[in-house]
């Protein structure tokens, strides 16, 4: 199965990028956070409104040509490739989804990464002449606007809080992700979106999708570093690539990752096509992406031995990245938990 | 990369469903409960094309694609995997390799009766002491006159029992390893051919399988498949293809073991509430229909491969090792759903698990697929 000319251009012009200003930055932007200004190259480089018609300054290839740029960005830096896939999925998405113009312009401009939280992190929103959110939530990048999801009395809430009204954020996570807690936070009703759930649900799929391009993406260079370090290291007087032990870690975890990865594909068809299914297609997609990711990092770490535990060698961070995957948004059970009602429609 | 099916696939999907429900399934207990070779229903693929689904019309073939072939394989191996073996042999096995290998010839005397349902193949490679390494062949093909006399026997060979014509490779020299092996097509009806008797099988048990026994066997130089010593190529070429298959089948099994279990779950109340309605059964189901449809996806990616005619080796594998050891998963869960219903033979699941296991082995074991893959991500 081929990309289509278009999504082969755009990787053709993105793909260079990887090597020349992703991966030589990617242990620092790791360590301490990414760079100033990182959010306008990249508005540059045209990694922004990639999902947006060419008519209002996107690519125009849909959620499937930014699942195939985000995960060749996570195979350099997993770090860049979330703020990219959340910034496409949640502002890019919601700016789409309310056919507003400035948004969208805001969001391809480059002025910052947008972040997003989830409603399942425990958010609530209540609409009213304007809409008030109040609570907390986990796993928010720790700078830039913010897409929120709450749930309200008349359905879903969806909102775009400036940077400057999200309160406190606490306790930065090594990948760049951090706690932040708002109370009685008041929003220009214009600039949220209440009772709309479908249009909720399609930003939690984009989302979901954007989380599971980066974690195969990761899933990727760890399986390619595994392959890598295996030819040259020797133990026993022979690579560790003839040890059929090895190679069963290899196979495995390439099996998984393409598995994971066709589903992440499946699922960013389904939502271009505005079909009813891409919700529970990308729910399945991340749950996928993310377990492979996890388990191909680990695997991975494994082959290195202890060079793999150390930061001299990038496997640590492609496992933590991948770990805080699995904490973006929604975690496995929540995942689960989101397909289940669709099993119970067709077969009740 | 485009997913979605065409107008023809879709409706070659909603043909073979409808024979699949209607016919196969009915009979599907019974088959296997009387381990019966279903006679009919390969007569009735036969009709509607699907014993040739890949063969050019010219050969007496469908003319269609692989993924049409993996999409039949599927409808057909929900109903019944050992209807679906029958027909993955004959189709990926046995014409696959006349289509590619065969000369015009030997297209129009074997492949057509083949193509088009009339008569029944088999693909003999594996031996008692040559299973996963073929190259251990013992069966040898002598130089005799303008022909080859061959002696040797073959274990394992599906659809043995019933089979008209083989593919059937021999060592014509030793010395030369993988190197030495050719492959000839063969009529099971000749004289110098026995039958051993019907494997007794833990599950597929309408697919009979059996040693068939090659003595002073005559094969004359028409009959050579592929030229001396290219035997290998065409074995490996084969089941890169037949792996396809046998995905396929395994997605069947799949899907038919998440379908019962879900069906049952929706249905079965315990403590008050629907067995799916209990957190760690719905999420089993969550994980069973992730596995299942990854498993579909890998099968159509191989497929496409094969279509774009590109060398598709890691990806059959990766379909294969993936599709099997989800079909085993899946009926295993769908046993643990059913509780005890599912130990009993009232339900099919325990059929599902019985026939799952065999995906695992056959065309490559699991391990042979490891192996595969693994040398295709370490080569350089």
């Amino acid at each position: 199965m081929n990309w289509s000319p278009h999504v082969e251009a755009l990787l053709g012009a993105v793909g260079p990028l990887g090597n020349r200003e992703f991966a030589p930055h990617a242990a620092r932007w790791d360590d301490a956070g990414l760079d100033a200004g990182l959010a306008a190259r990249c508005s540059e480089w045209g990694l922004f409104g990639l999902s947006a018609p060419e008519a209002s300054g996107g690519a125009g290839v849909g959620m499937l040509g930014t699942v195939a740029v985000v995960e060749d960005i996570a195979a350099h830096s997993g770090s860049l490739a979330i703020r990219v896939a959340i910034h496409e999925a949640a502002a890019v998405g919601l700016a789409l989804g309310l056919g507003d113009d400035e948004l969208l312009a805001r969001a391809l401009g480059g002025d910052g990464f947008v972040g997003w939280c989830g409603a399942s992190r425990g958010l609530s929103a209540r609409a009213e002449s304007h809409v008030r959110l109040q609570g907390a939530a986990r796993m928010v990048p720790a700078d830039g606007d913010v897409v929120a999801v709450g749930q309200g009395p008349e359905g879903a809430v969806v909102g775009f809080v400036r940077a400057a009204d999200v309160g406190a954020r606490r306790a930065r996570s090594a990948s760049g992700l951090c706690a932040a807690g708002w109370a009685d936070l008041e929003l220009d009703a214009e600039a949220t979106h209440a009772g709309d759930d479908a249009l909720a649900r399609r930003l939690s799929a984009r989302v979901s999708v954007g989380v599971a391009a980066t974690a195969c993406g990761l899933a990727r260079a760890a399986i390619t570093r595994a392959v890598e370090y295996a030819r040259v290291r020797e133990q026993f007087g022979q690579a560790i690539a003839n040890f059929q032990a090895i190679q069963w870690k290899l196979a495995n975890s390439a099996t998984e990752r393409d598995a994971a990865w066709m589903l992440t594909v499946k699922a960013a068809a389904r939502l271009d096509a505005v079909a009813d299914d891409a919700a529970d297609a990308a729910a399945r997609a991340q749950l996928a992406a993310v377990r492979s990711a996890v388990a191909a990092c680990s695997e991975a770490l494994q082959v290195h031995g202890g060079y793999g535990y150390t930061r001299e060698f990038p496997i640590e961070r492609l496992l933590r990245d991948a770990r805080a995957c699995s904490a973006i948004d929604r975690g496995d059970d929540d995942l689960r938990a989101a397909v289940v009602p669709g099993i119970v429609a067709r077969f009740a | 990369m485009d997913l979605t099916l065409s107008e023809e696939h879709e409706a070659l999907v909603r043909m073979v469903r409808e024979f699949a429900v209607r016919e196969v399934k009915p009979a599907a207990a019974e088959i296997d409960r009387h381990s019966r070779f279903p006679s009919e229903l390969v007569a009735r693929m036969g009709e509607l094309g699907l014993m040739g689904i890949e063969v050019p019309v010219e050969y007496g073939g469908s003319g269609l694609d692989p993924i049409a072939y993996v999409l039949a394989m599927e409808e057909v191996s929900a109903a019944c995997a050992s209807t679906g073996v029958i027909m993955s042999v004959n189709n990926s096995l046995v014409c696959d390799p006349l289509v590619k290998f065969a000369t015009e010839a030997q297209k129009t005397r074997w492949l057509e009766p083949l193509a088009s349902g009339r008569k029944l193949g088999c693909f003999m490679l594996s031996e008692p002491e040559a299973g996963s390494d073929a190259a251990a062949q013992r069966t040898v093909a002598v130089p005799d006159g303008d022909g080859w006399i061959i002696d040797g026997t073959k274990n394992w060979i599906t659809n043995g029992p019933q089979a008209d014509t083989g593919i059937l490779f021999t060592m014509t020299d030793r010395a030369a390893g993988h190197r030495g092996i050719t492959a000839f097509v063969v009529d099971l009806n000749a004289p110098g051919v026995t039958r051993g008797h019907k494997d007794d099988k833990l599950g597929i048990r309408g697919s009979h399988s059996s040693q068939v026994v090659f003595e002073g066997y005559r094969a004359g130089p028409e009959q050579l498949l592929g030229k001396v010593g290219e035997g290998f190529r065409v074995a490996m070429s084969t089941l890169d293809c037949g792996r396809i298959g046998i995905a396929a089948q395994a997605l069947g099994i799949a899907r038919a073991a998440f379908e019962t279990a879900a069906a049952y779950a929706c249905v079965r109340r315990t403590f008050g509430k629907r067995v799916i309605d209990h957190q760690a059964m719905g999420f089993m189901l969550a994980d069973m229909e992730t596995e299942l449809e990854a498993a579909r996806l890998l099968t159509l990616r191989a497929a496409a491969a094969k279509m774009a005619g590109r060398r598709h080796s890691r990806e059959s594998s990766m379909a294969k090792l993936y599709a099997s050891e989800t079909a085993n998963r899946l009926a295993k869960a769908a046993i643990q759903i059913h509780g005890g219903n599912g130990y009993v033979t009232e339900f099919p699941v325990e059929r599902f698990y019985r026939d799952a296991k065999i995906t695992e082995i056959y065309e490559g074991t699991s391990e042979i697929q490891r192996l595969v893959i693994a040398a295709d991500l370490l080569k350089a």
